[in-house]
């Protein structure tokens, strides 16, 4: 079996009575780009910061590419990261900056240029090497970070909250980035985010964490398959027998009334069947009791899950 | 620590630090103090010849500035004695020397001290030994002002972030302190060498060896006491998350010593011995005729450096970044 890229076990960390994290525990897949999900607070940057270094964990191991996180050291090169809010030297041209940080990794100073110039030129900052930061916007100083982190071959990349902050615009150009990098590098990728349609679209694997607690991990597909939801305008209100019958088919795990003749029901999909034969047995269902169905919808769900799992509304906009 | 990363971020932070505002303000205010305290010593010089009498008129310039300087330095000589002496109980007005020039000796004076000042002020040259006295007294509040951003900043601003993942934290804290003192040698090469030729070209009464000999003697001294400080900087600022503090703490710590060994010691003679928590106690012992006390002084430095470094160390390989 493959060793996972990342391996945390019971970490905690508390920053004087304020527990940022509390016994989280979960693997990330070797190959995988992984989403970290949360409200802030949750405790996602904190974890990045232990799995970096940055932080030392209360209590509780952590093993990146199968080294323990006290000899960080050793992993130099094979694992980098965006912090969330680590500033750029402002002094100091951008070129210079990213030569320097690839000189650590390893790199001559020649075979650094030319890799730099070129990442540089994929995040389209070519043109501002030899600017200092202080001529960069908020988006391309994003693609700045985005490039020290893809910069060399990483098998590990830590992405802490790439696109906070940007527009859509900026922030769809970062994660088209990510993709493209992820492809060209290969690497295991953990992007954290509290924007769920991000991380929906990104990622292969999630983890939730609300208070420093963690509340669900593993592949997306199987934690959406545990709240797929169908969004049913019908013809006529349903009444209270057939709600309860609509209820009880086996591809369902609970019915909610909303307004005048909507309803959304909770879809029971076993592991391995994809949603389709759970909607056709609504439907015959529904056709059967004479009930027409004017409208028929997925809801997004990792959304309703992660509101669900945390018990409040979602309100980053994102 | 890797020796690679190490001299690679020592580079990186020598070429860099004098662009950021804090090495430019550390840059002009090092040349500022260098060239104010060598302007205040040659004043004087420039002074009394314009004022000489009018019976060395007829003298070449040259010799007008040597009689300048020699009744300048033996106005001097108790001033300096006082300065380099332990004791400091004796007036620094009456005359050290009779009227045939020989040397009065009381059982009360400190002798040692005396012997001390004639080496400096006639043994050497006496304006670049007294320019270097000066500056050894002002020397390590500047280096509070240069050093004290060493890892502060970057802390508070996470810039460290971005070398924590590629470079062990050993070779981060040697390598930034390398680079300071890189900059530091630099900077007091720069000071010293400004002061020498300005001394030169001004007052050529001192050959240019003899001048460039003892300056290149003061500048290796006030290197070596300025490192213990680099260091106390170092530990400060690896131990606080802002530049604000760091400055404060370091100027406090270096600053505060002496005013507290010396105003302690008017209620409590043996309060005057916190100036040996840093190198204050015995600084200018570095500029002292016999062998045995520099080596003492450079000993002392270097057990104080090697506690801050150790201590700063410690600290930074184990806080949280």
């Amino acid at each position: 079996m493959t060793e996972p890229a990342l391996s945390i076990q019971s970490i905690t960390k508390a920053f004087g009575r304020v527990k940022a994290l509390d016994a989280v525990a979960f693997e990330v897949p070797a190959g995988s780009i992984f989403g970290l999900l949360g409200p802030n607070g949750a405790g996602k940057t904190t974890l990045f910061s232990i799995a970096a270094g940055f932080l030392h964990a209360d209590t509780g191991s952590l093993r990146v590419l199968g080294t323990d996180i006290a000899h960080i050291a050793d992993l130099q090169g094979r694992m980098t990261i965006l912090p969330q809010d680590a500033a750029f030297q402002r002094n100091v041209p951008i070129l210079e900056q990213l030569l320097f940080f690839r000189q650590l990794d390893g790199s001559g100073r020649a075979d650094a240029r030319r890799e730099v110039l070129e990442t540089l030129d994929l995040v389209g900052l070519a043109a501002y090497q030899k600017r200092g930061v202080h001529a960069l916007s908020h988006g391309m100083l994003k693609r700045m970070g985005i490039a020290q982190a893809f910069l060399g071959r990483p098998e590990l990349i830590l992405l802490d909250e790439p696109t906070a902050g940007l527009d859509p615009q900026n922030a769809r150009q970062i994660r088209d980035l990510v993709r493209v990098f992820r492809q060209q590098r290969a690497a295991t990728t953990v992007v954290s985010s509290h924007n769920l349609a991000e991380i929906q679209e990104l990622c292969d694997h999630v983890a939730i964490l609300d208070k420093g607690r963690l509340l669900v991990a593993g592949p997306v597909d199987a934690i959406l398959r545990q709240s797929r939801q169908l969004d049913l305008l019908l013809a006529r209100e349903l009444t209270a027998q057939e709600r309860a019958e609509l209820a009880a088919l086996p591809c369902s795990r609970g019915l909610e009334a909303r307004e005048l003749c909507r309803y959304r029901l909770q879809l029971a999909i076993p592991d391995g069947e994809s949603a389709d034969g759970a909607i056709a047995a609504v439907l015959r269902w529904l056709l059967d009791r004479g009930v027409t169905p004017r409208s028929l919808q997925e809801g997004n769900s990792l959304e309703e899950y992660f509101l669900q799992l945390t018990g409040k509304e979602h309100t980053t906009g994102h | 620590m890797r020796w690679r990363h190490t001299s690679l971020i020592a580079r990186y932070s020598a070429r860099f630090s004098v662009r950021g505002g804090i090495g430019l303000v550390f840059l002009l205010l090092s040349l500022t103090f260098g060239l104010m305290v060598a302007h205040l010593m040659l004043q004087p010089v420039e002074i009394m010849m314009r004022e000489a009498p009018s019976r060395t008129r007829d003298l070449e310039p040259m010799e007008q500035q040597r009689r300048a300087l020699d009744t300048l330095t033996e106005q001097a000589s108790p001033v300096v004695a006082w300065m380099l002496s332990d004791k400091r109980k004796e007036t620094i007005n009456e005359p050290r020397r009779d009227a045939q020039g020989r040397r009065v000796t009381r059982p009360d004076r400190d002798v040692v001290a005396e012997d001390w000042a004639d080496h400096l002020l006639h043994e050497r040259p006496a304006l670049l030994s007294a320019i270097f006295l000066v500056l050894l007294l002002g020397w390590p509040l500047v280096v509070a002002l240069g050093a004290f951003d060493l890892f502060a900043g970057d802390i508070g601003s996470r810039q460290l972030r971005y070398q924590l993942l590629r470079a062990d934290r050993s070779s981060i804290f040697f390598g930034r302190l390398l680079g300071m003192l890189l900059t530091f040698v630099v900077v007091l090469l720069l000071v010293t060498a400004t002061v020498t030729v300005y001394i030169g070209c001004k007052l050529p009464v001192y050959p240019w060896a003899e001048l460039l000999g003892w300056a290149a003697y003061g500048s290796l001294a006030l290197l070596v006491a300025s490192v213990p400080y680099i260091a106390l900087c170092a530990w400060i600022s690896a131990a606080v998350s802002g530049p604000f503090t760091a400055v404060t703490v370091a100027s406090l710590a270096i600053g505060g010593v002496p005013l507290v060994a010396a105003f302690g010691k008017v209620s409590h003679e043996a309060v005057g011995y916190v100036n040996y928590l840093l190198p204050w106690g015995y600084q200018m012992r570095l500029f002292h005729p016999e062998p045995a006390q520099v080596g003492l002084a450079a000993a002392g430095c270097a057990a104080t450096t090697a506690l801050f470094v150790w201590l700063g160390h410690r600290k930074f390989t184990r806080r949280d970044l």
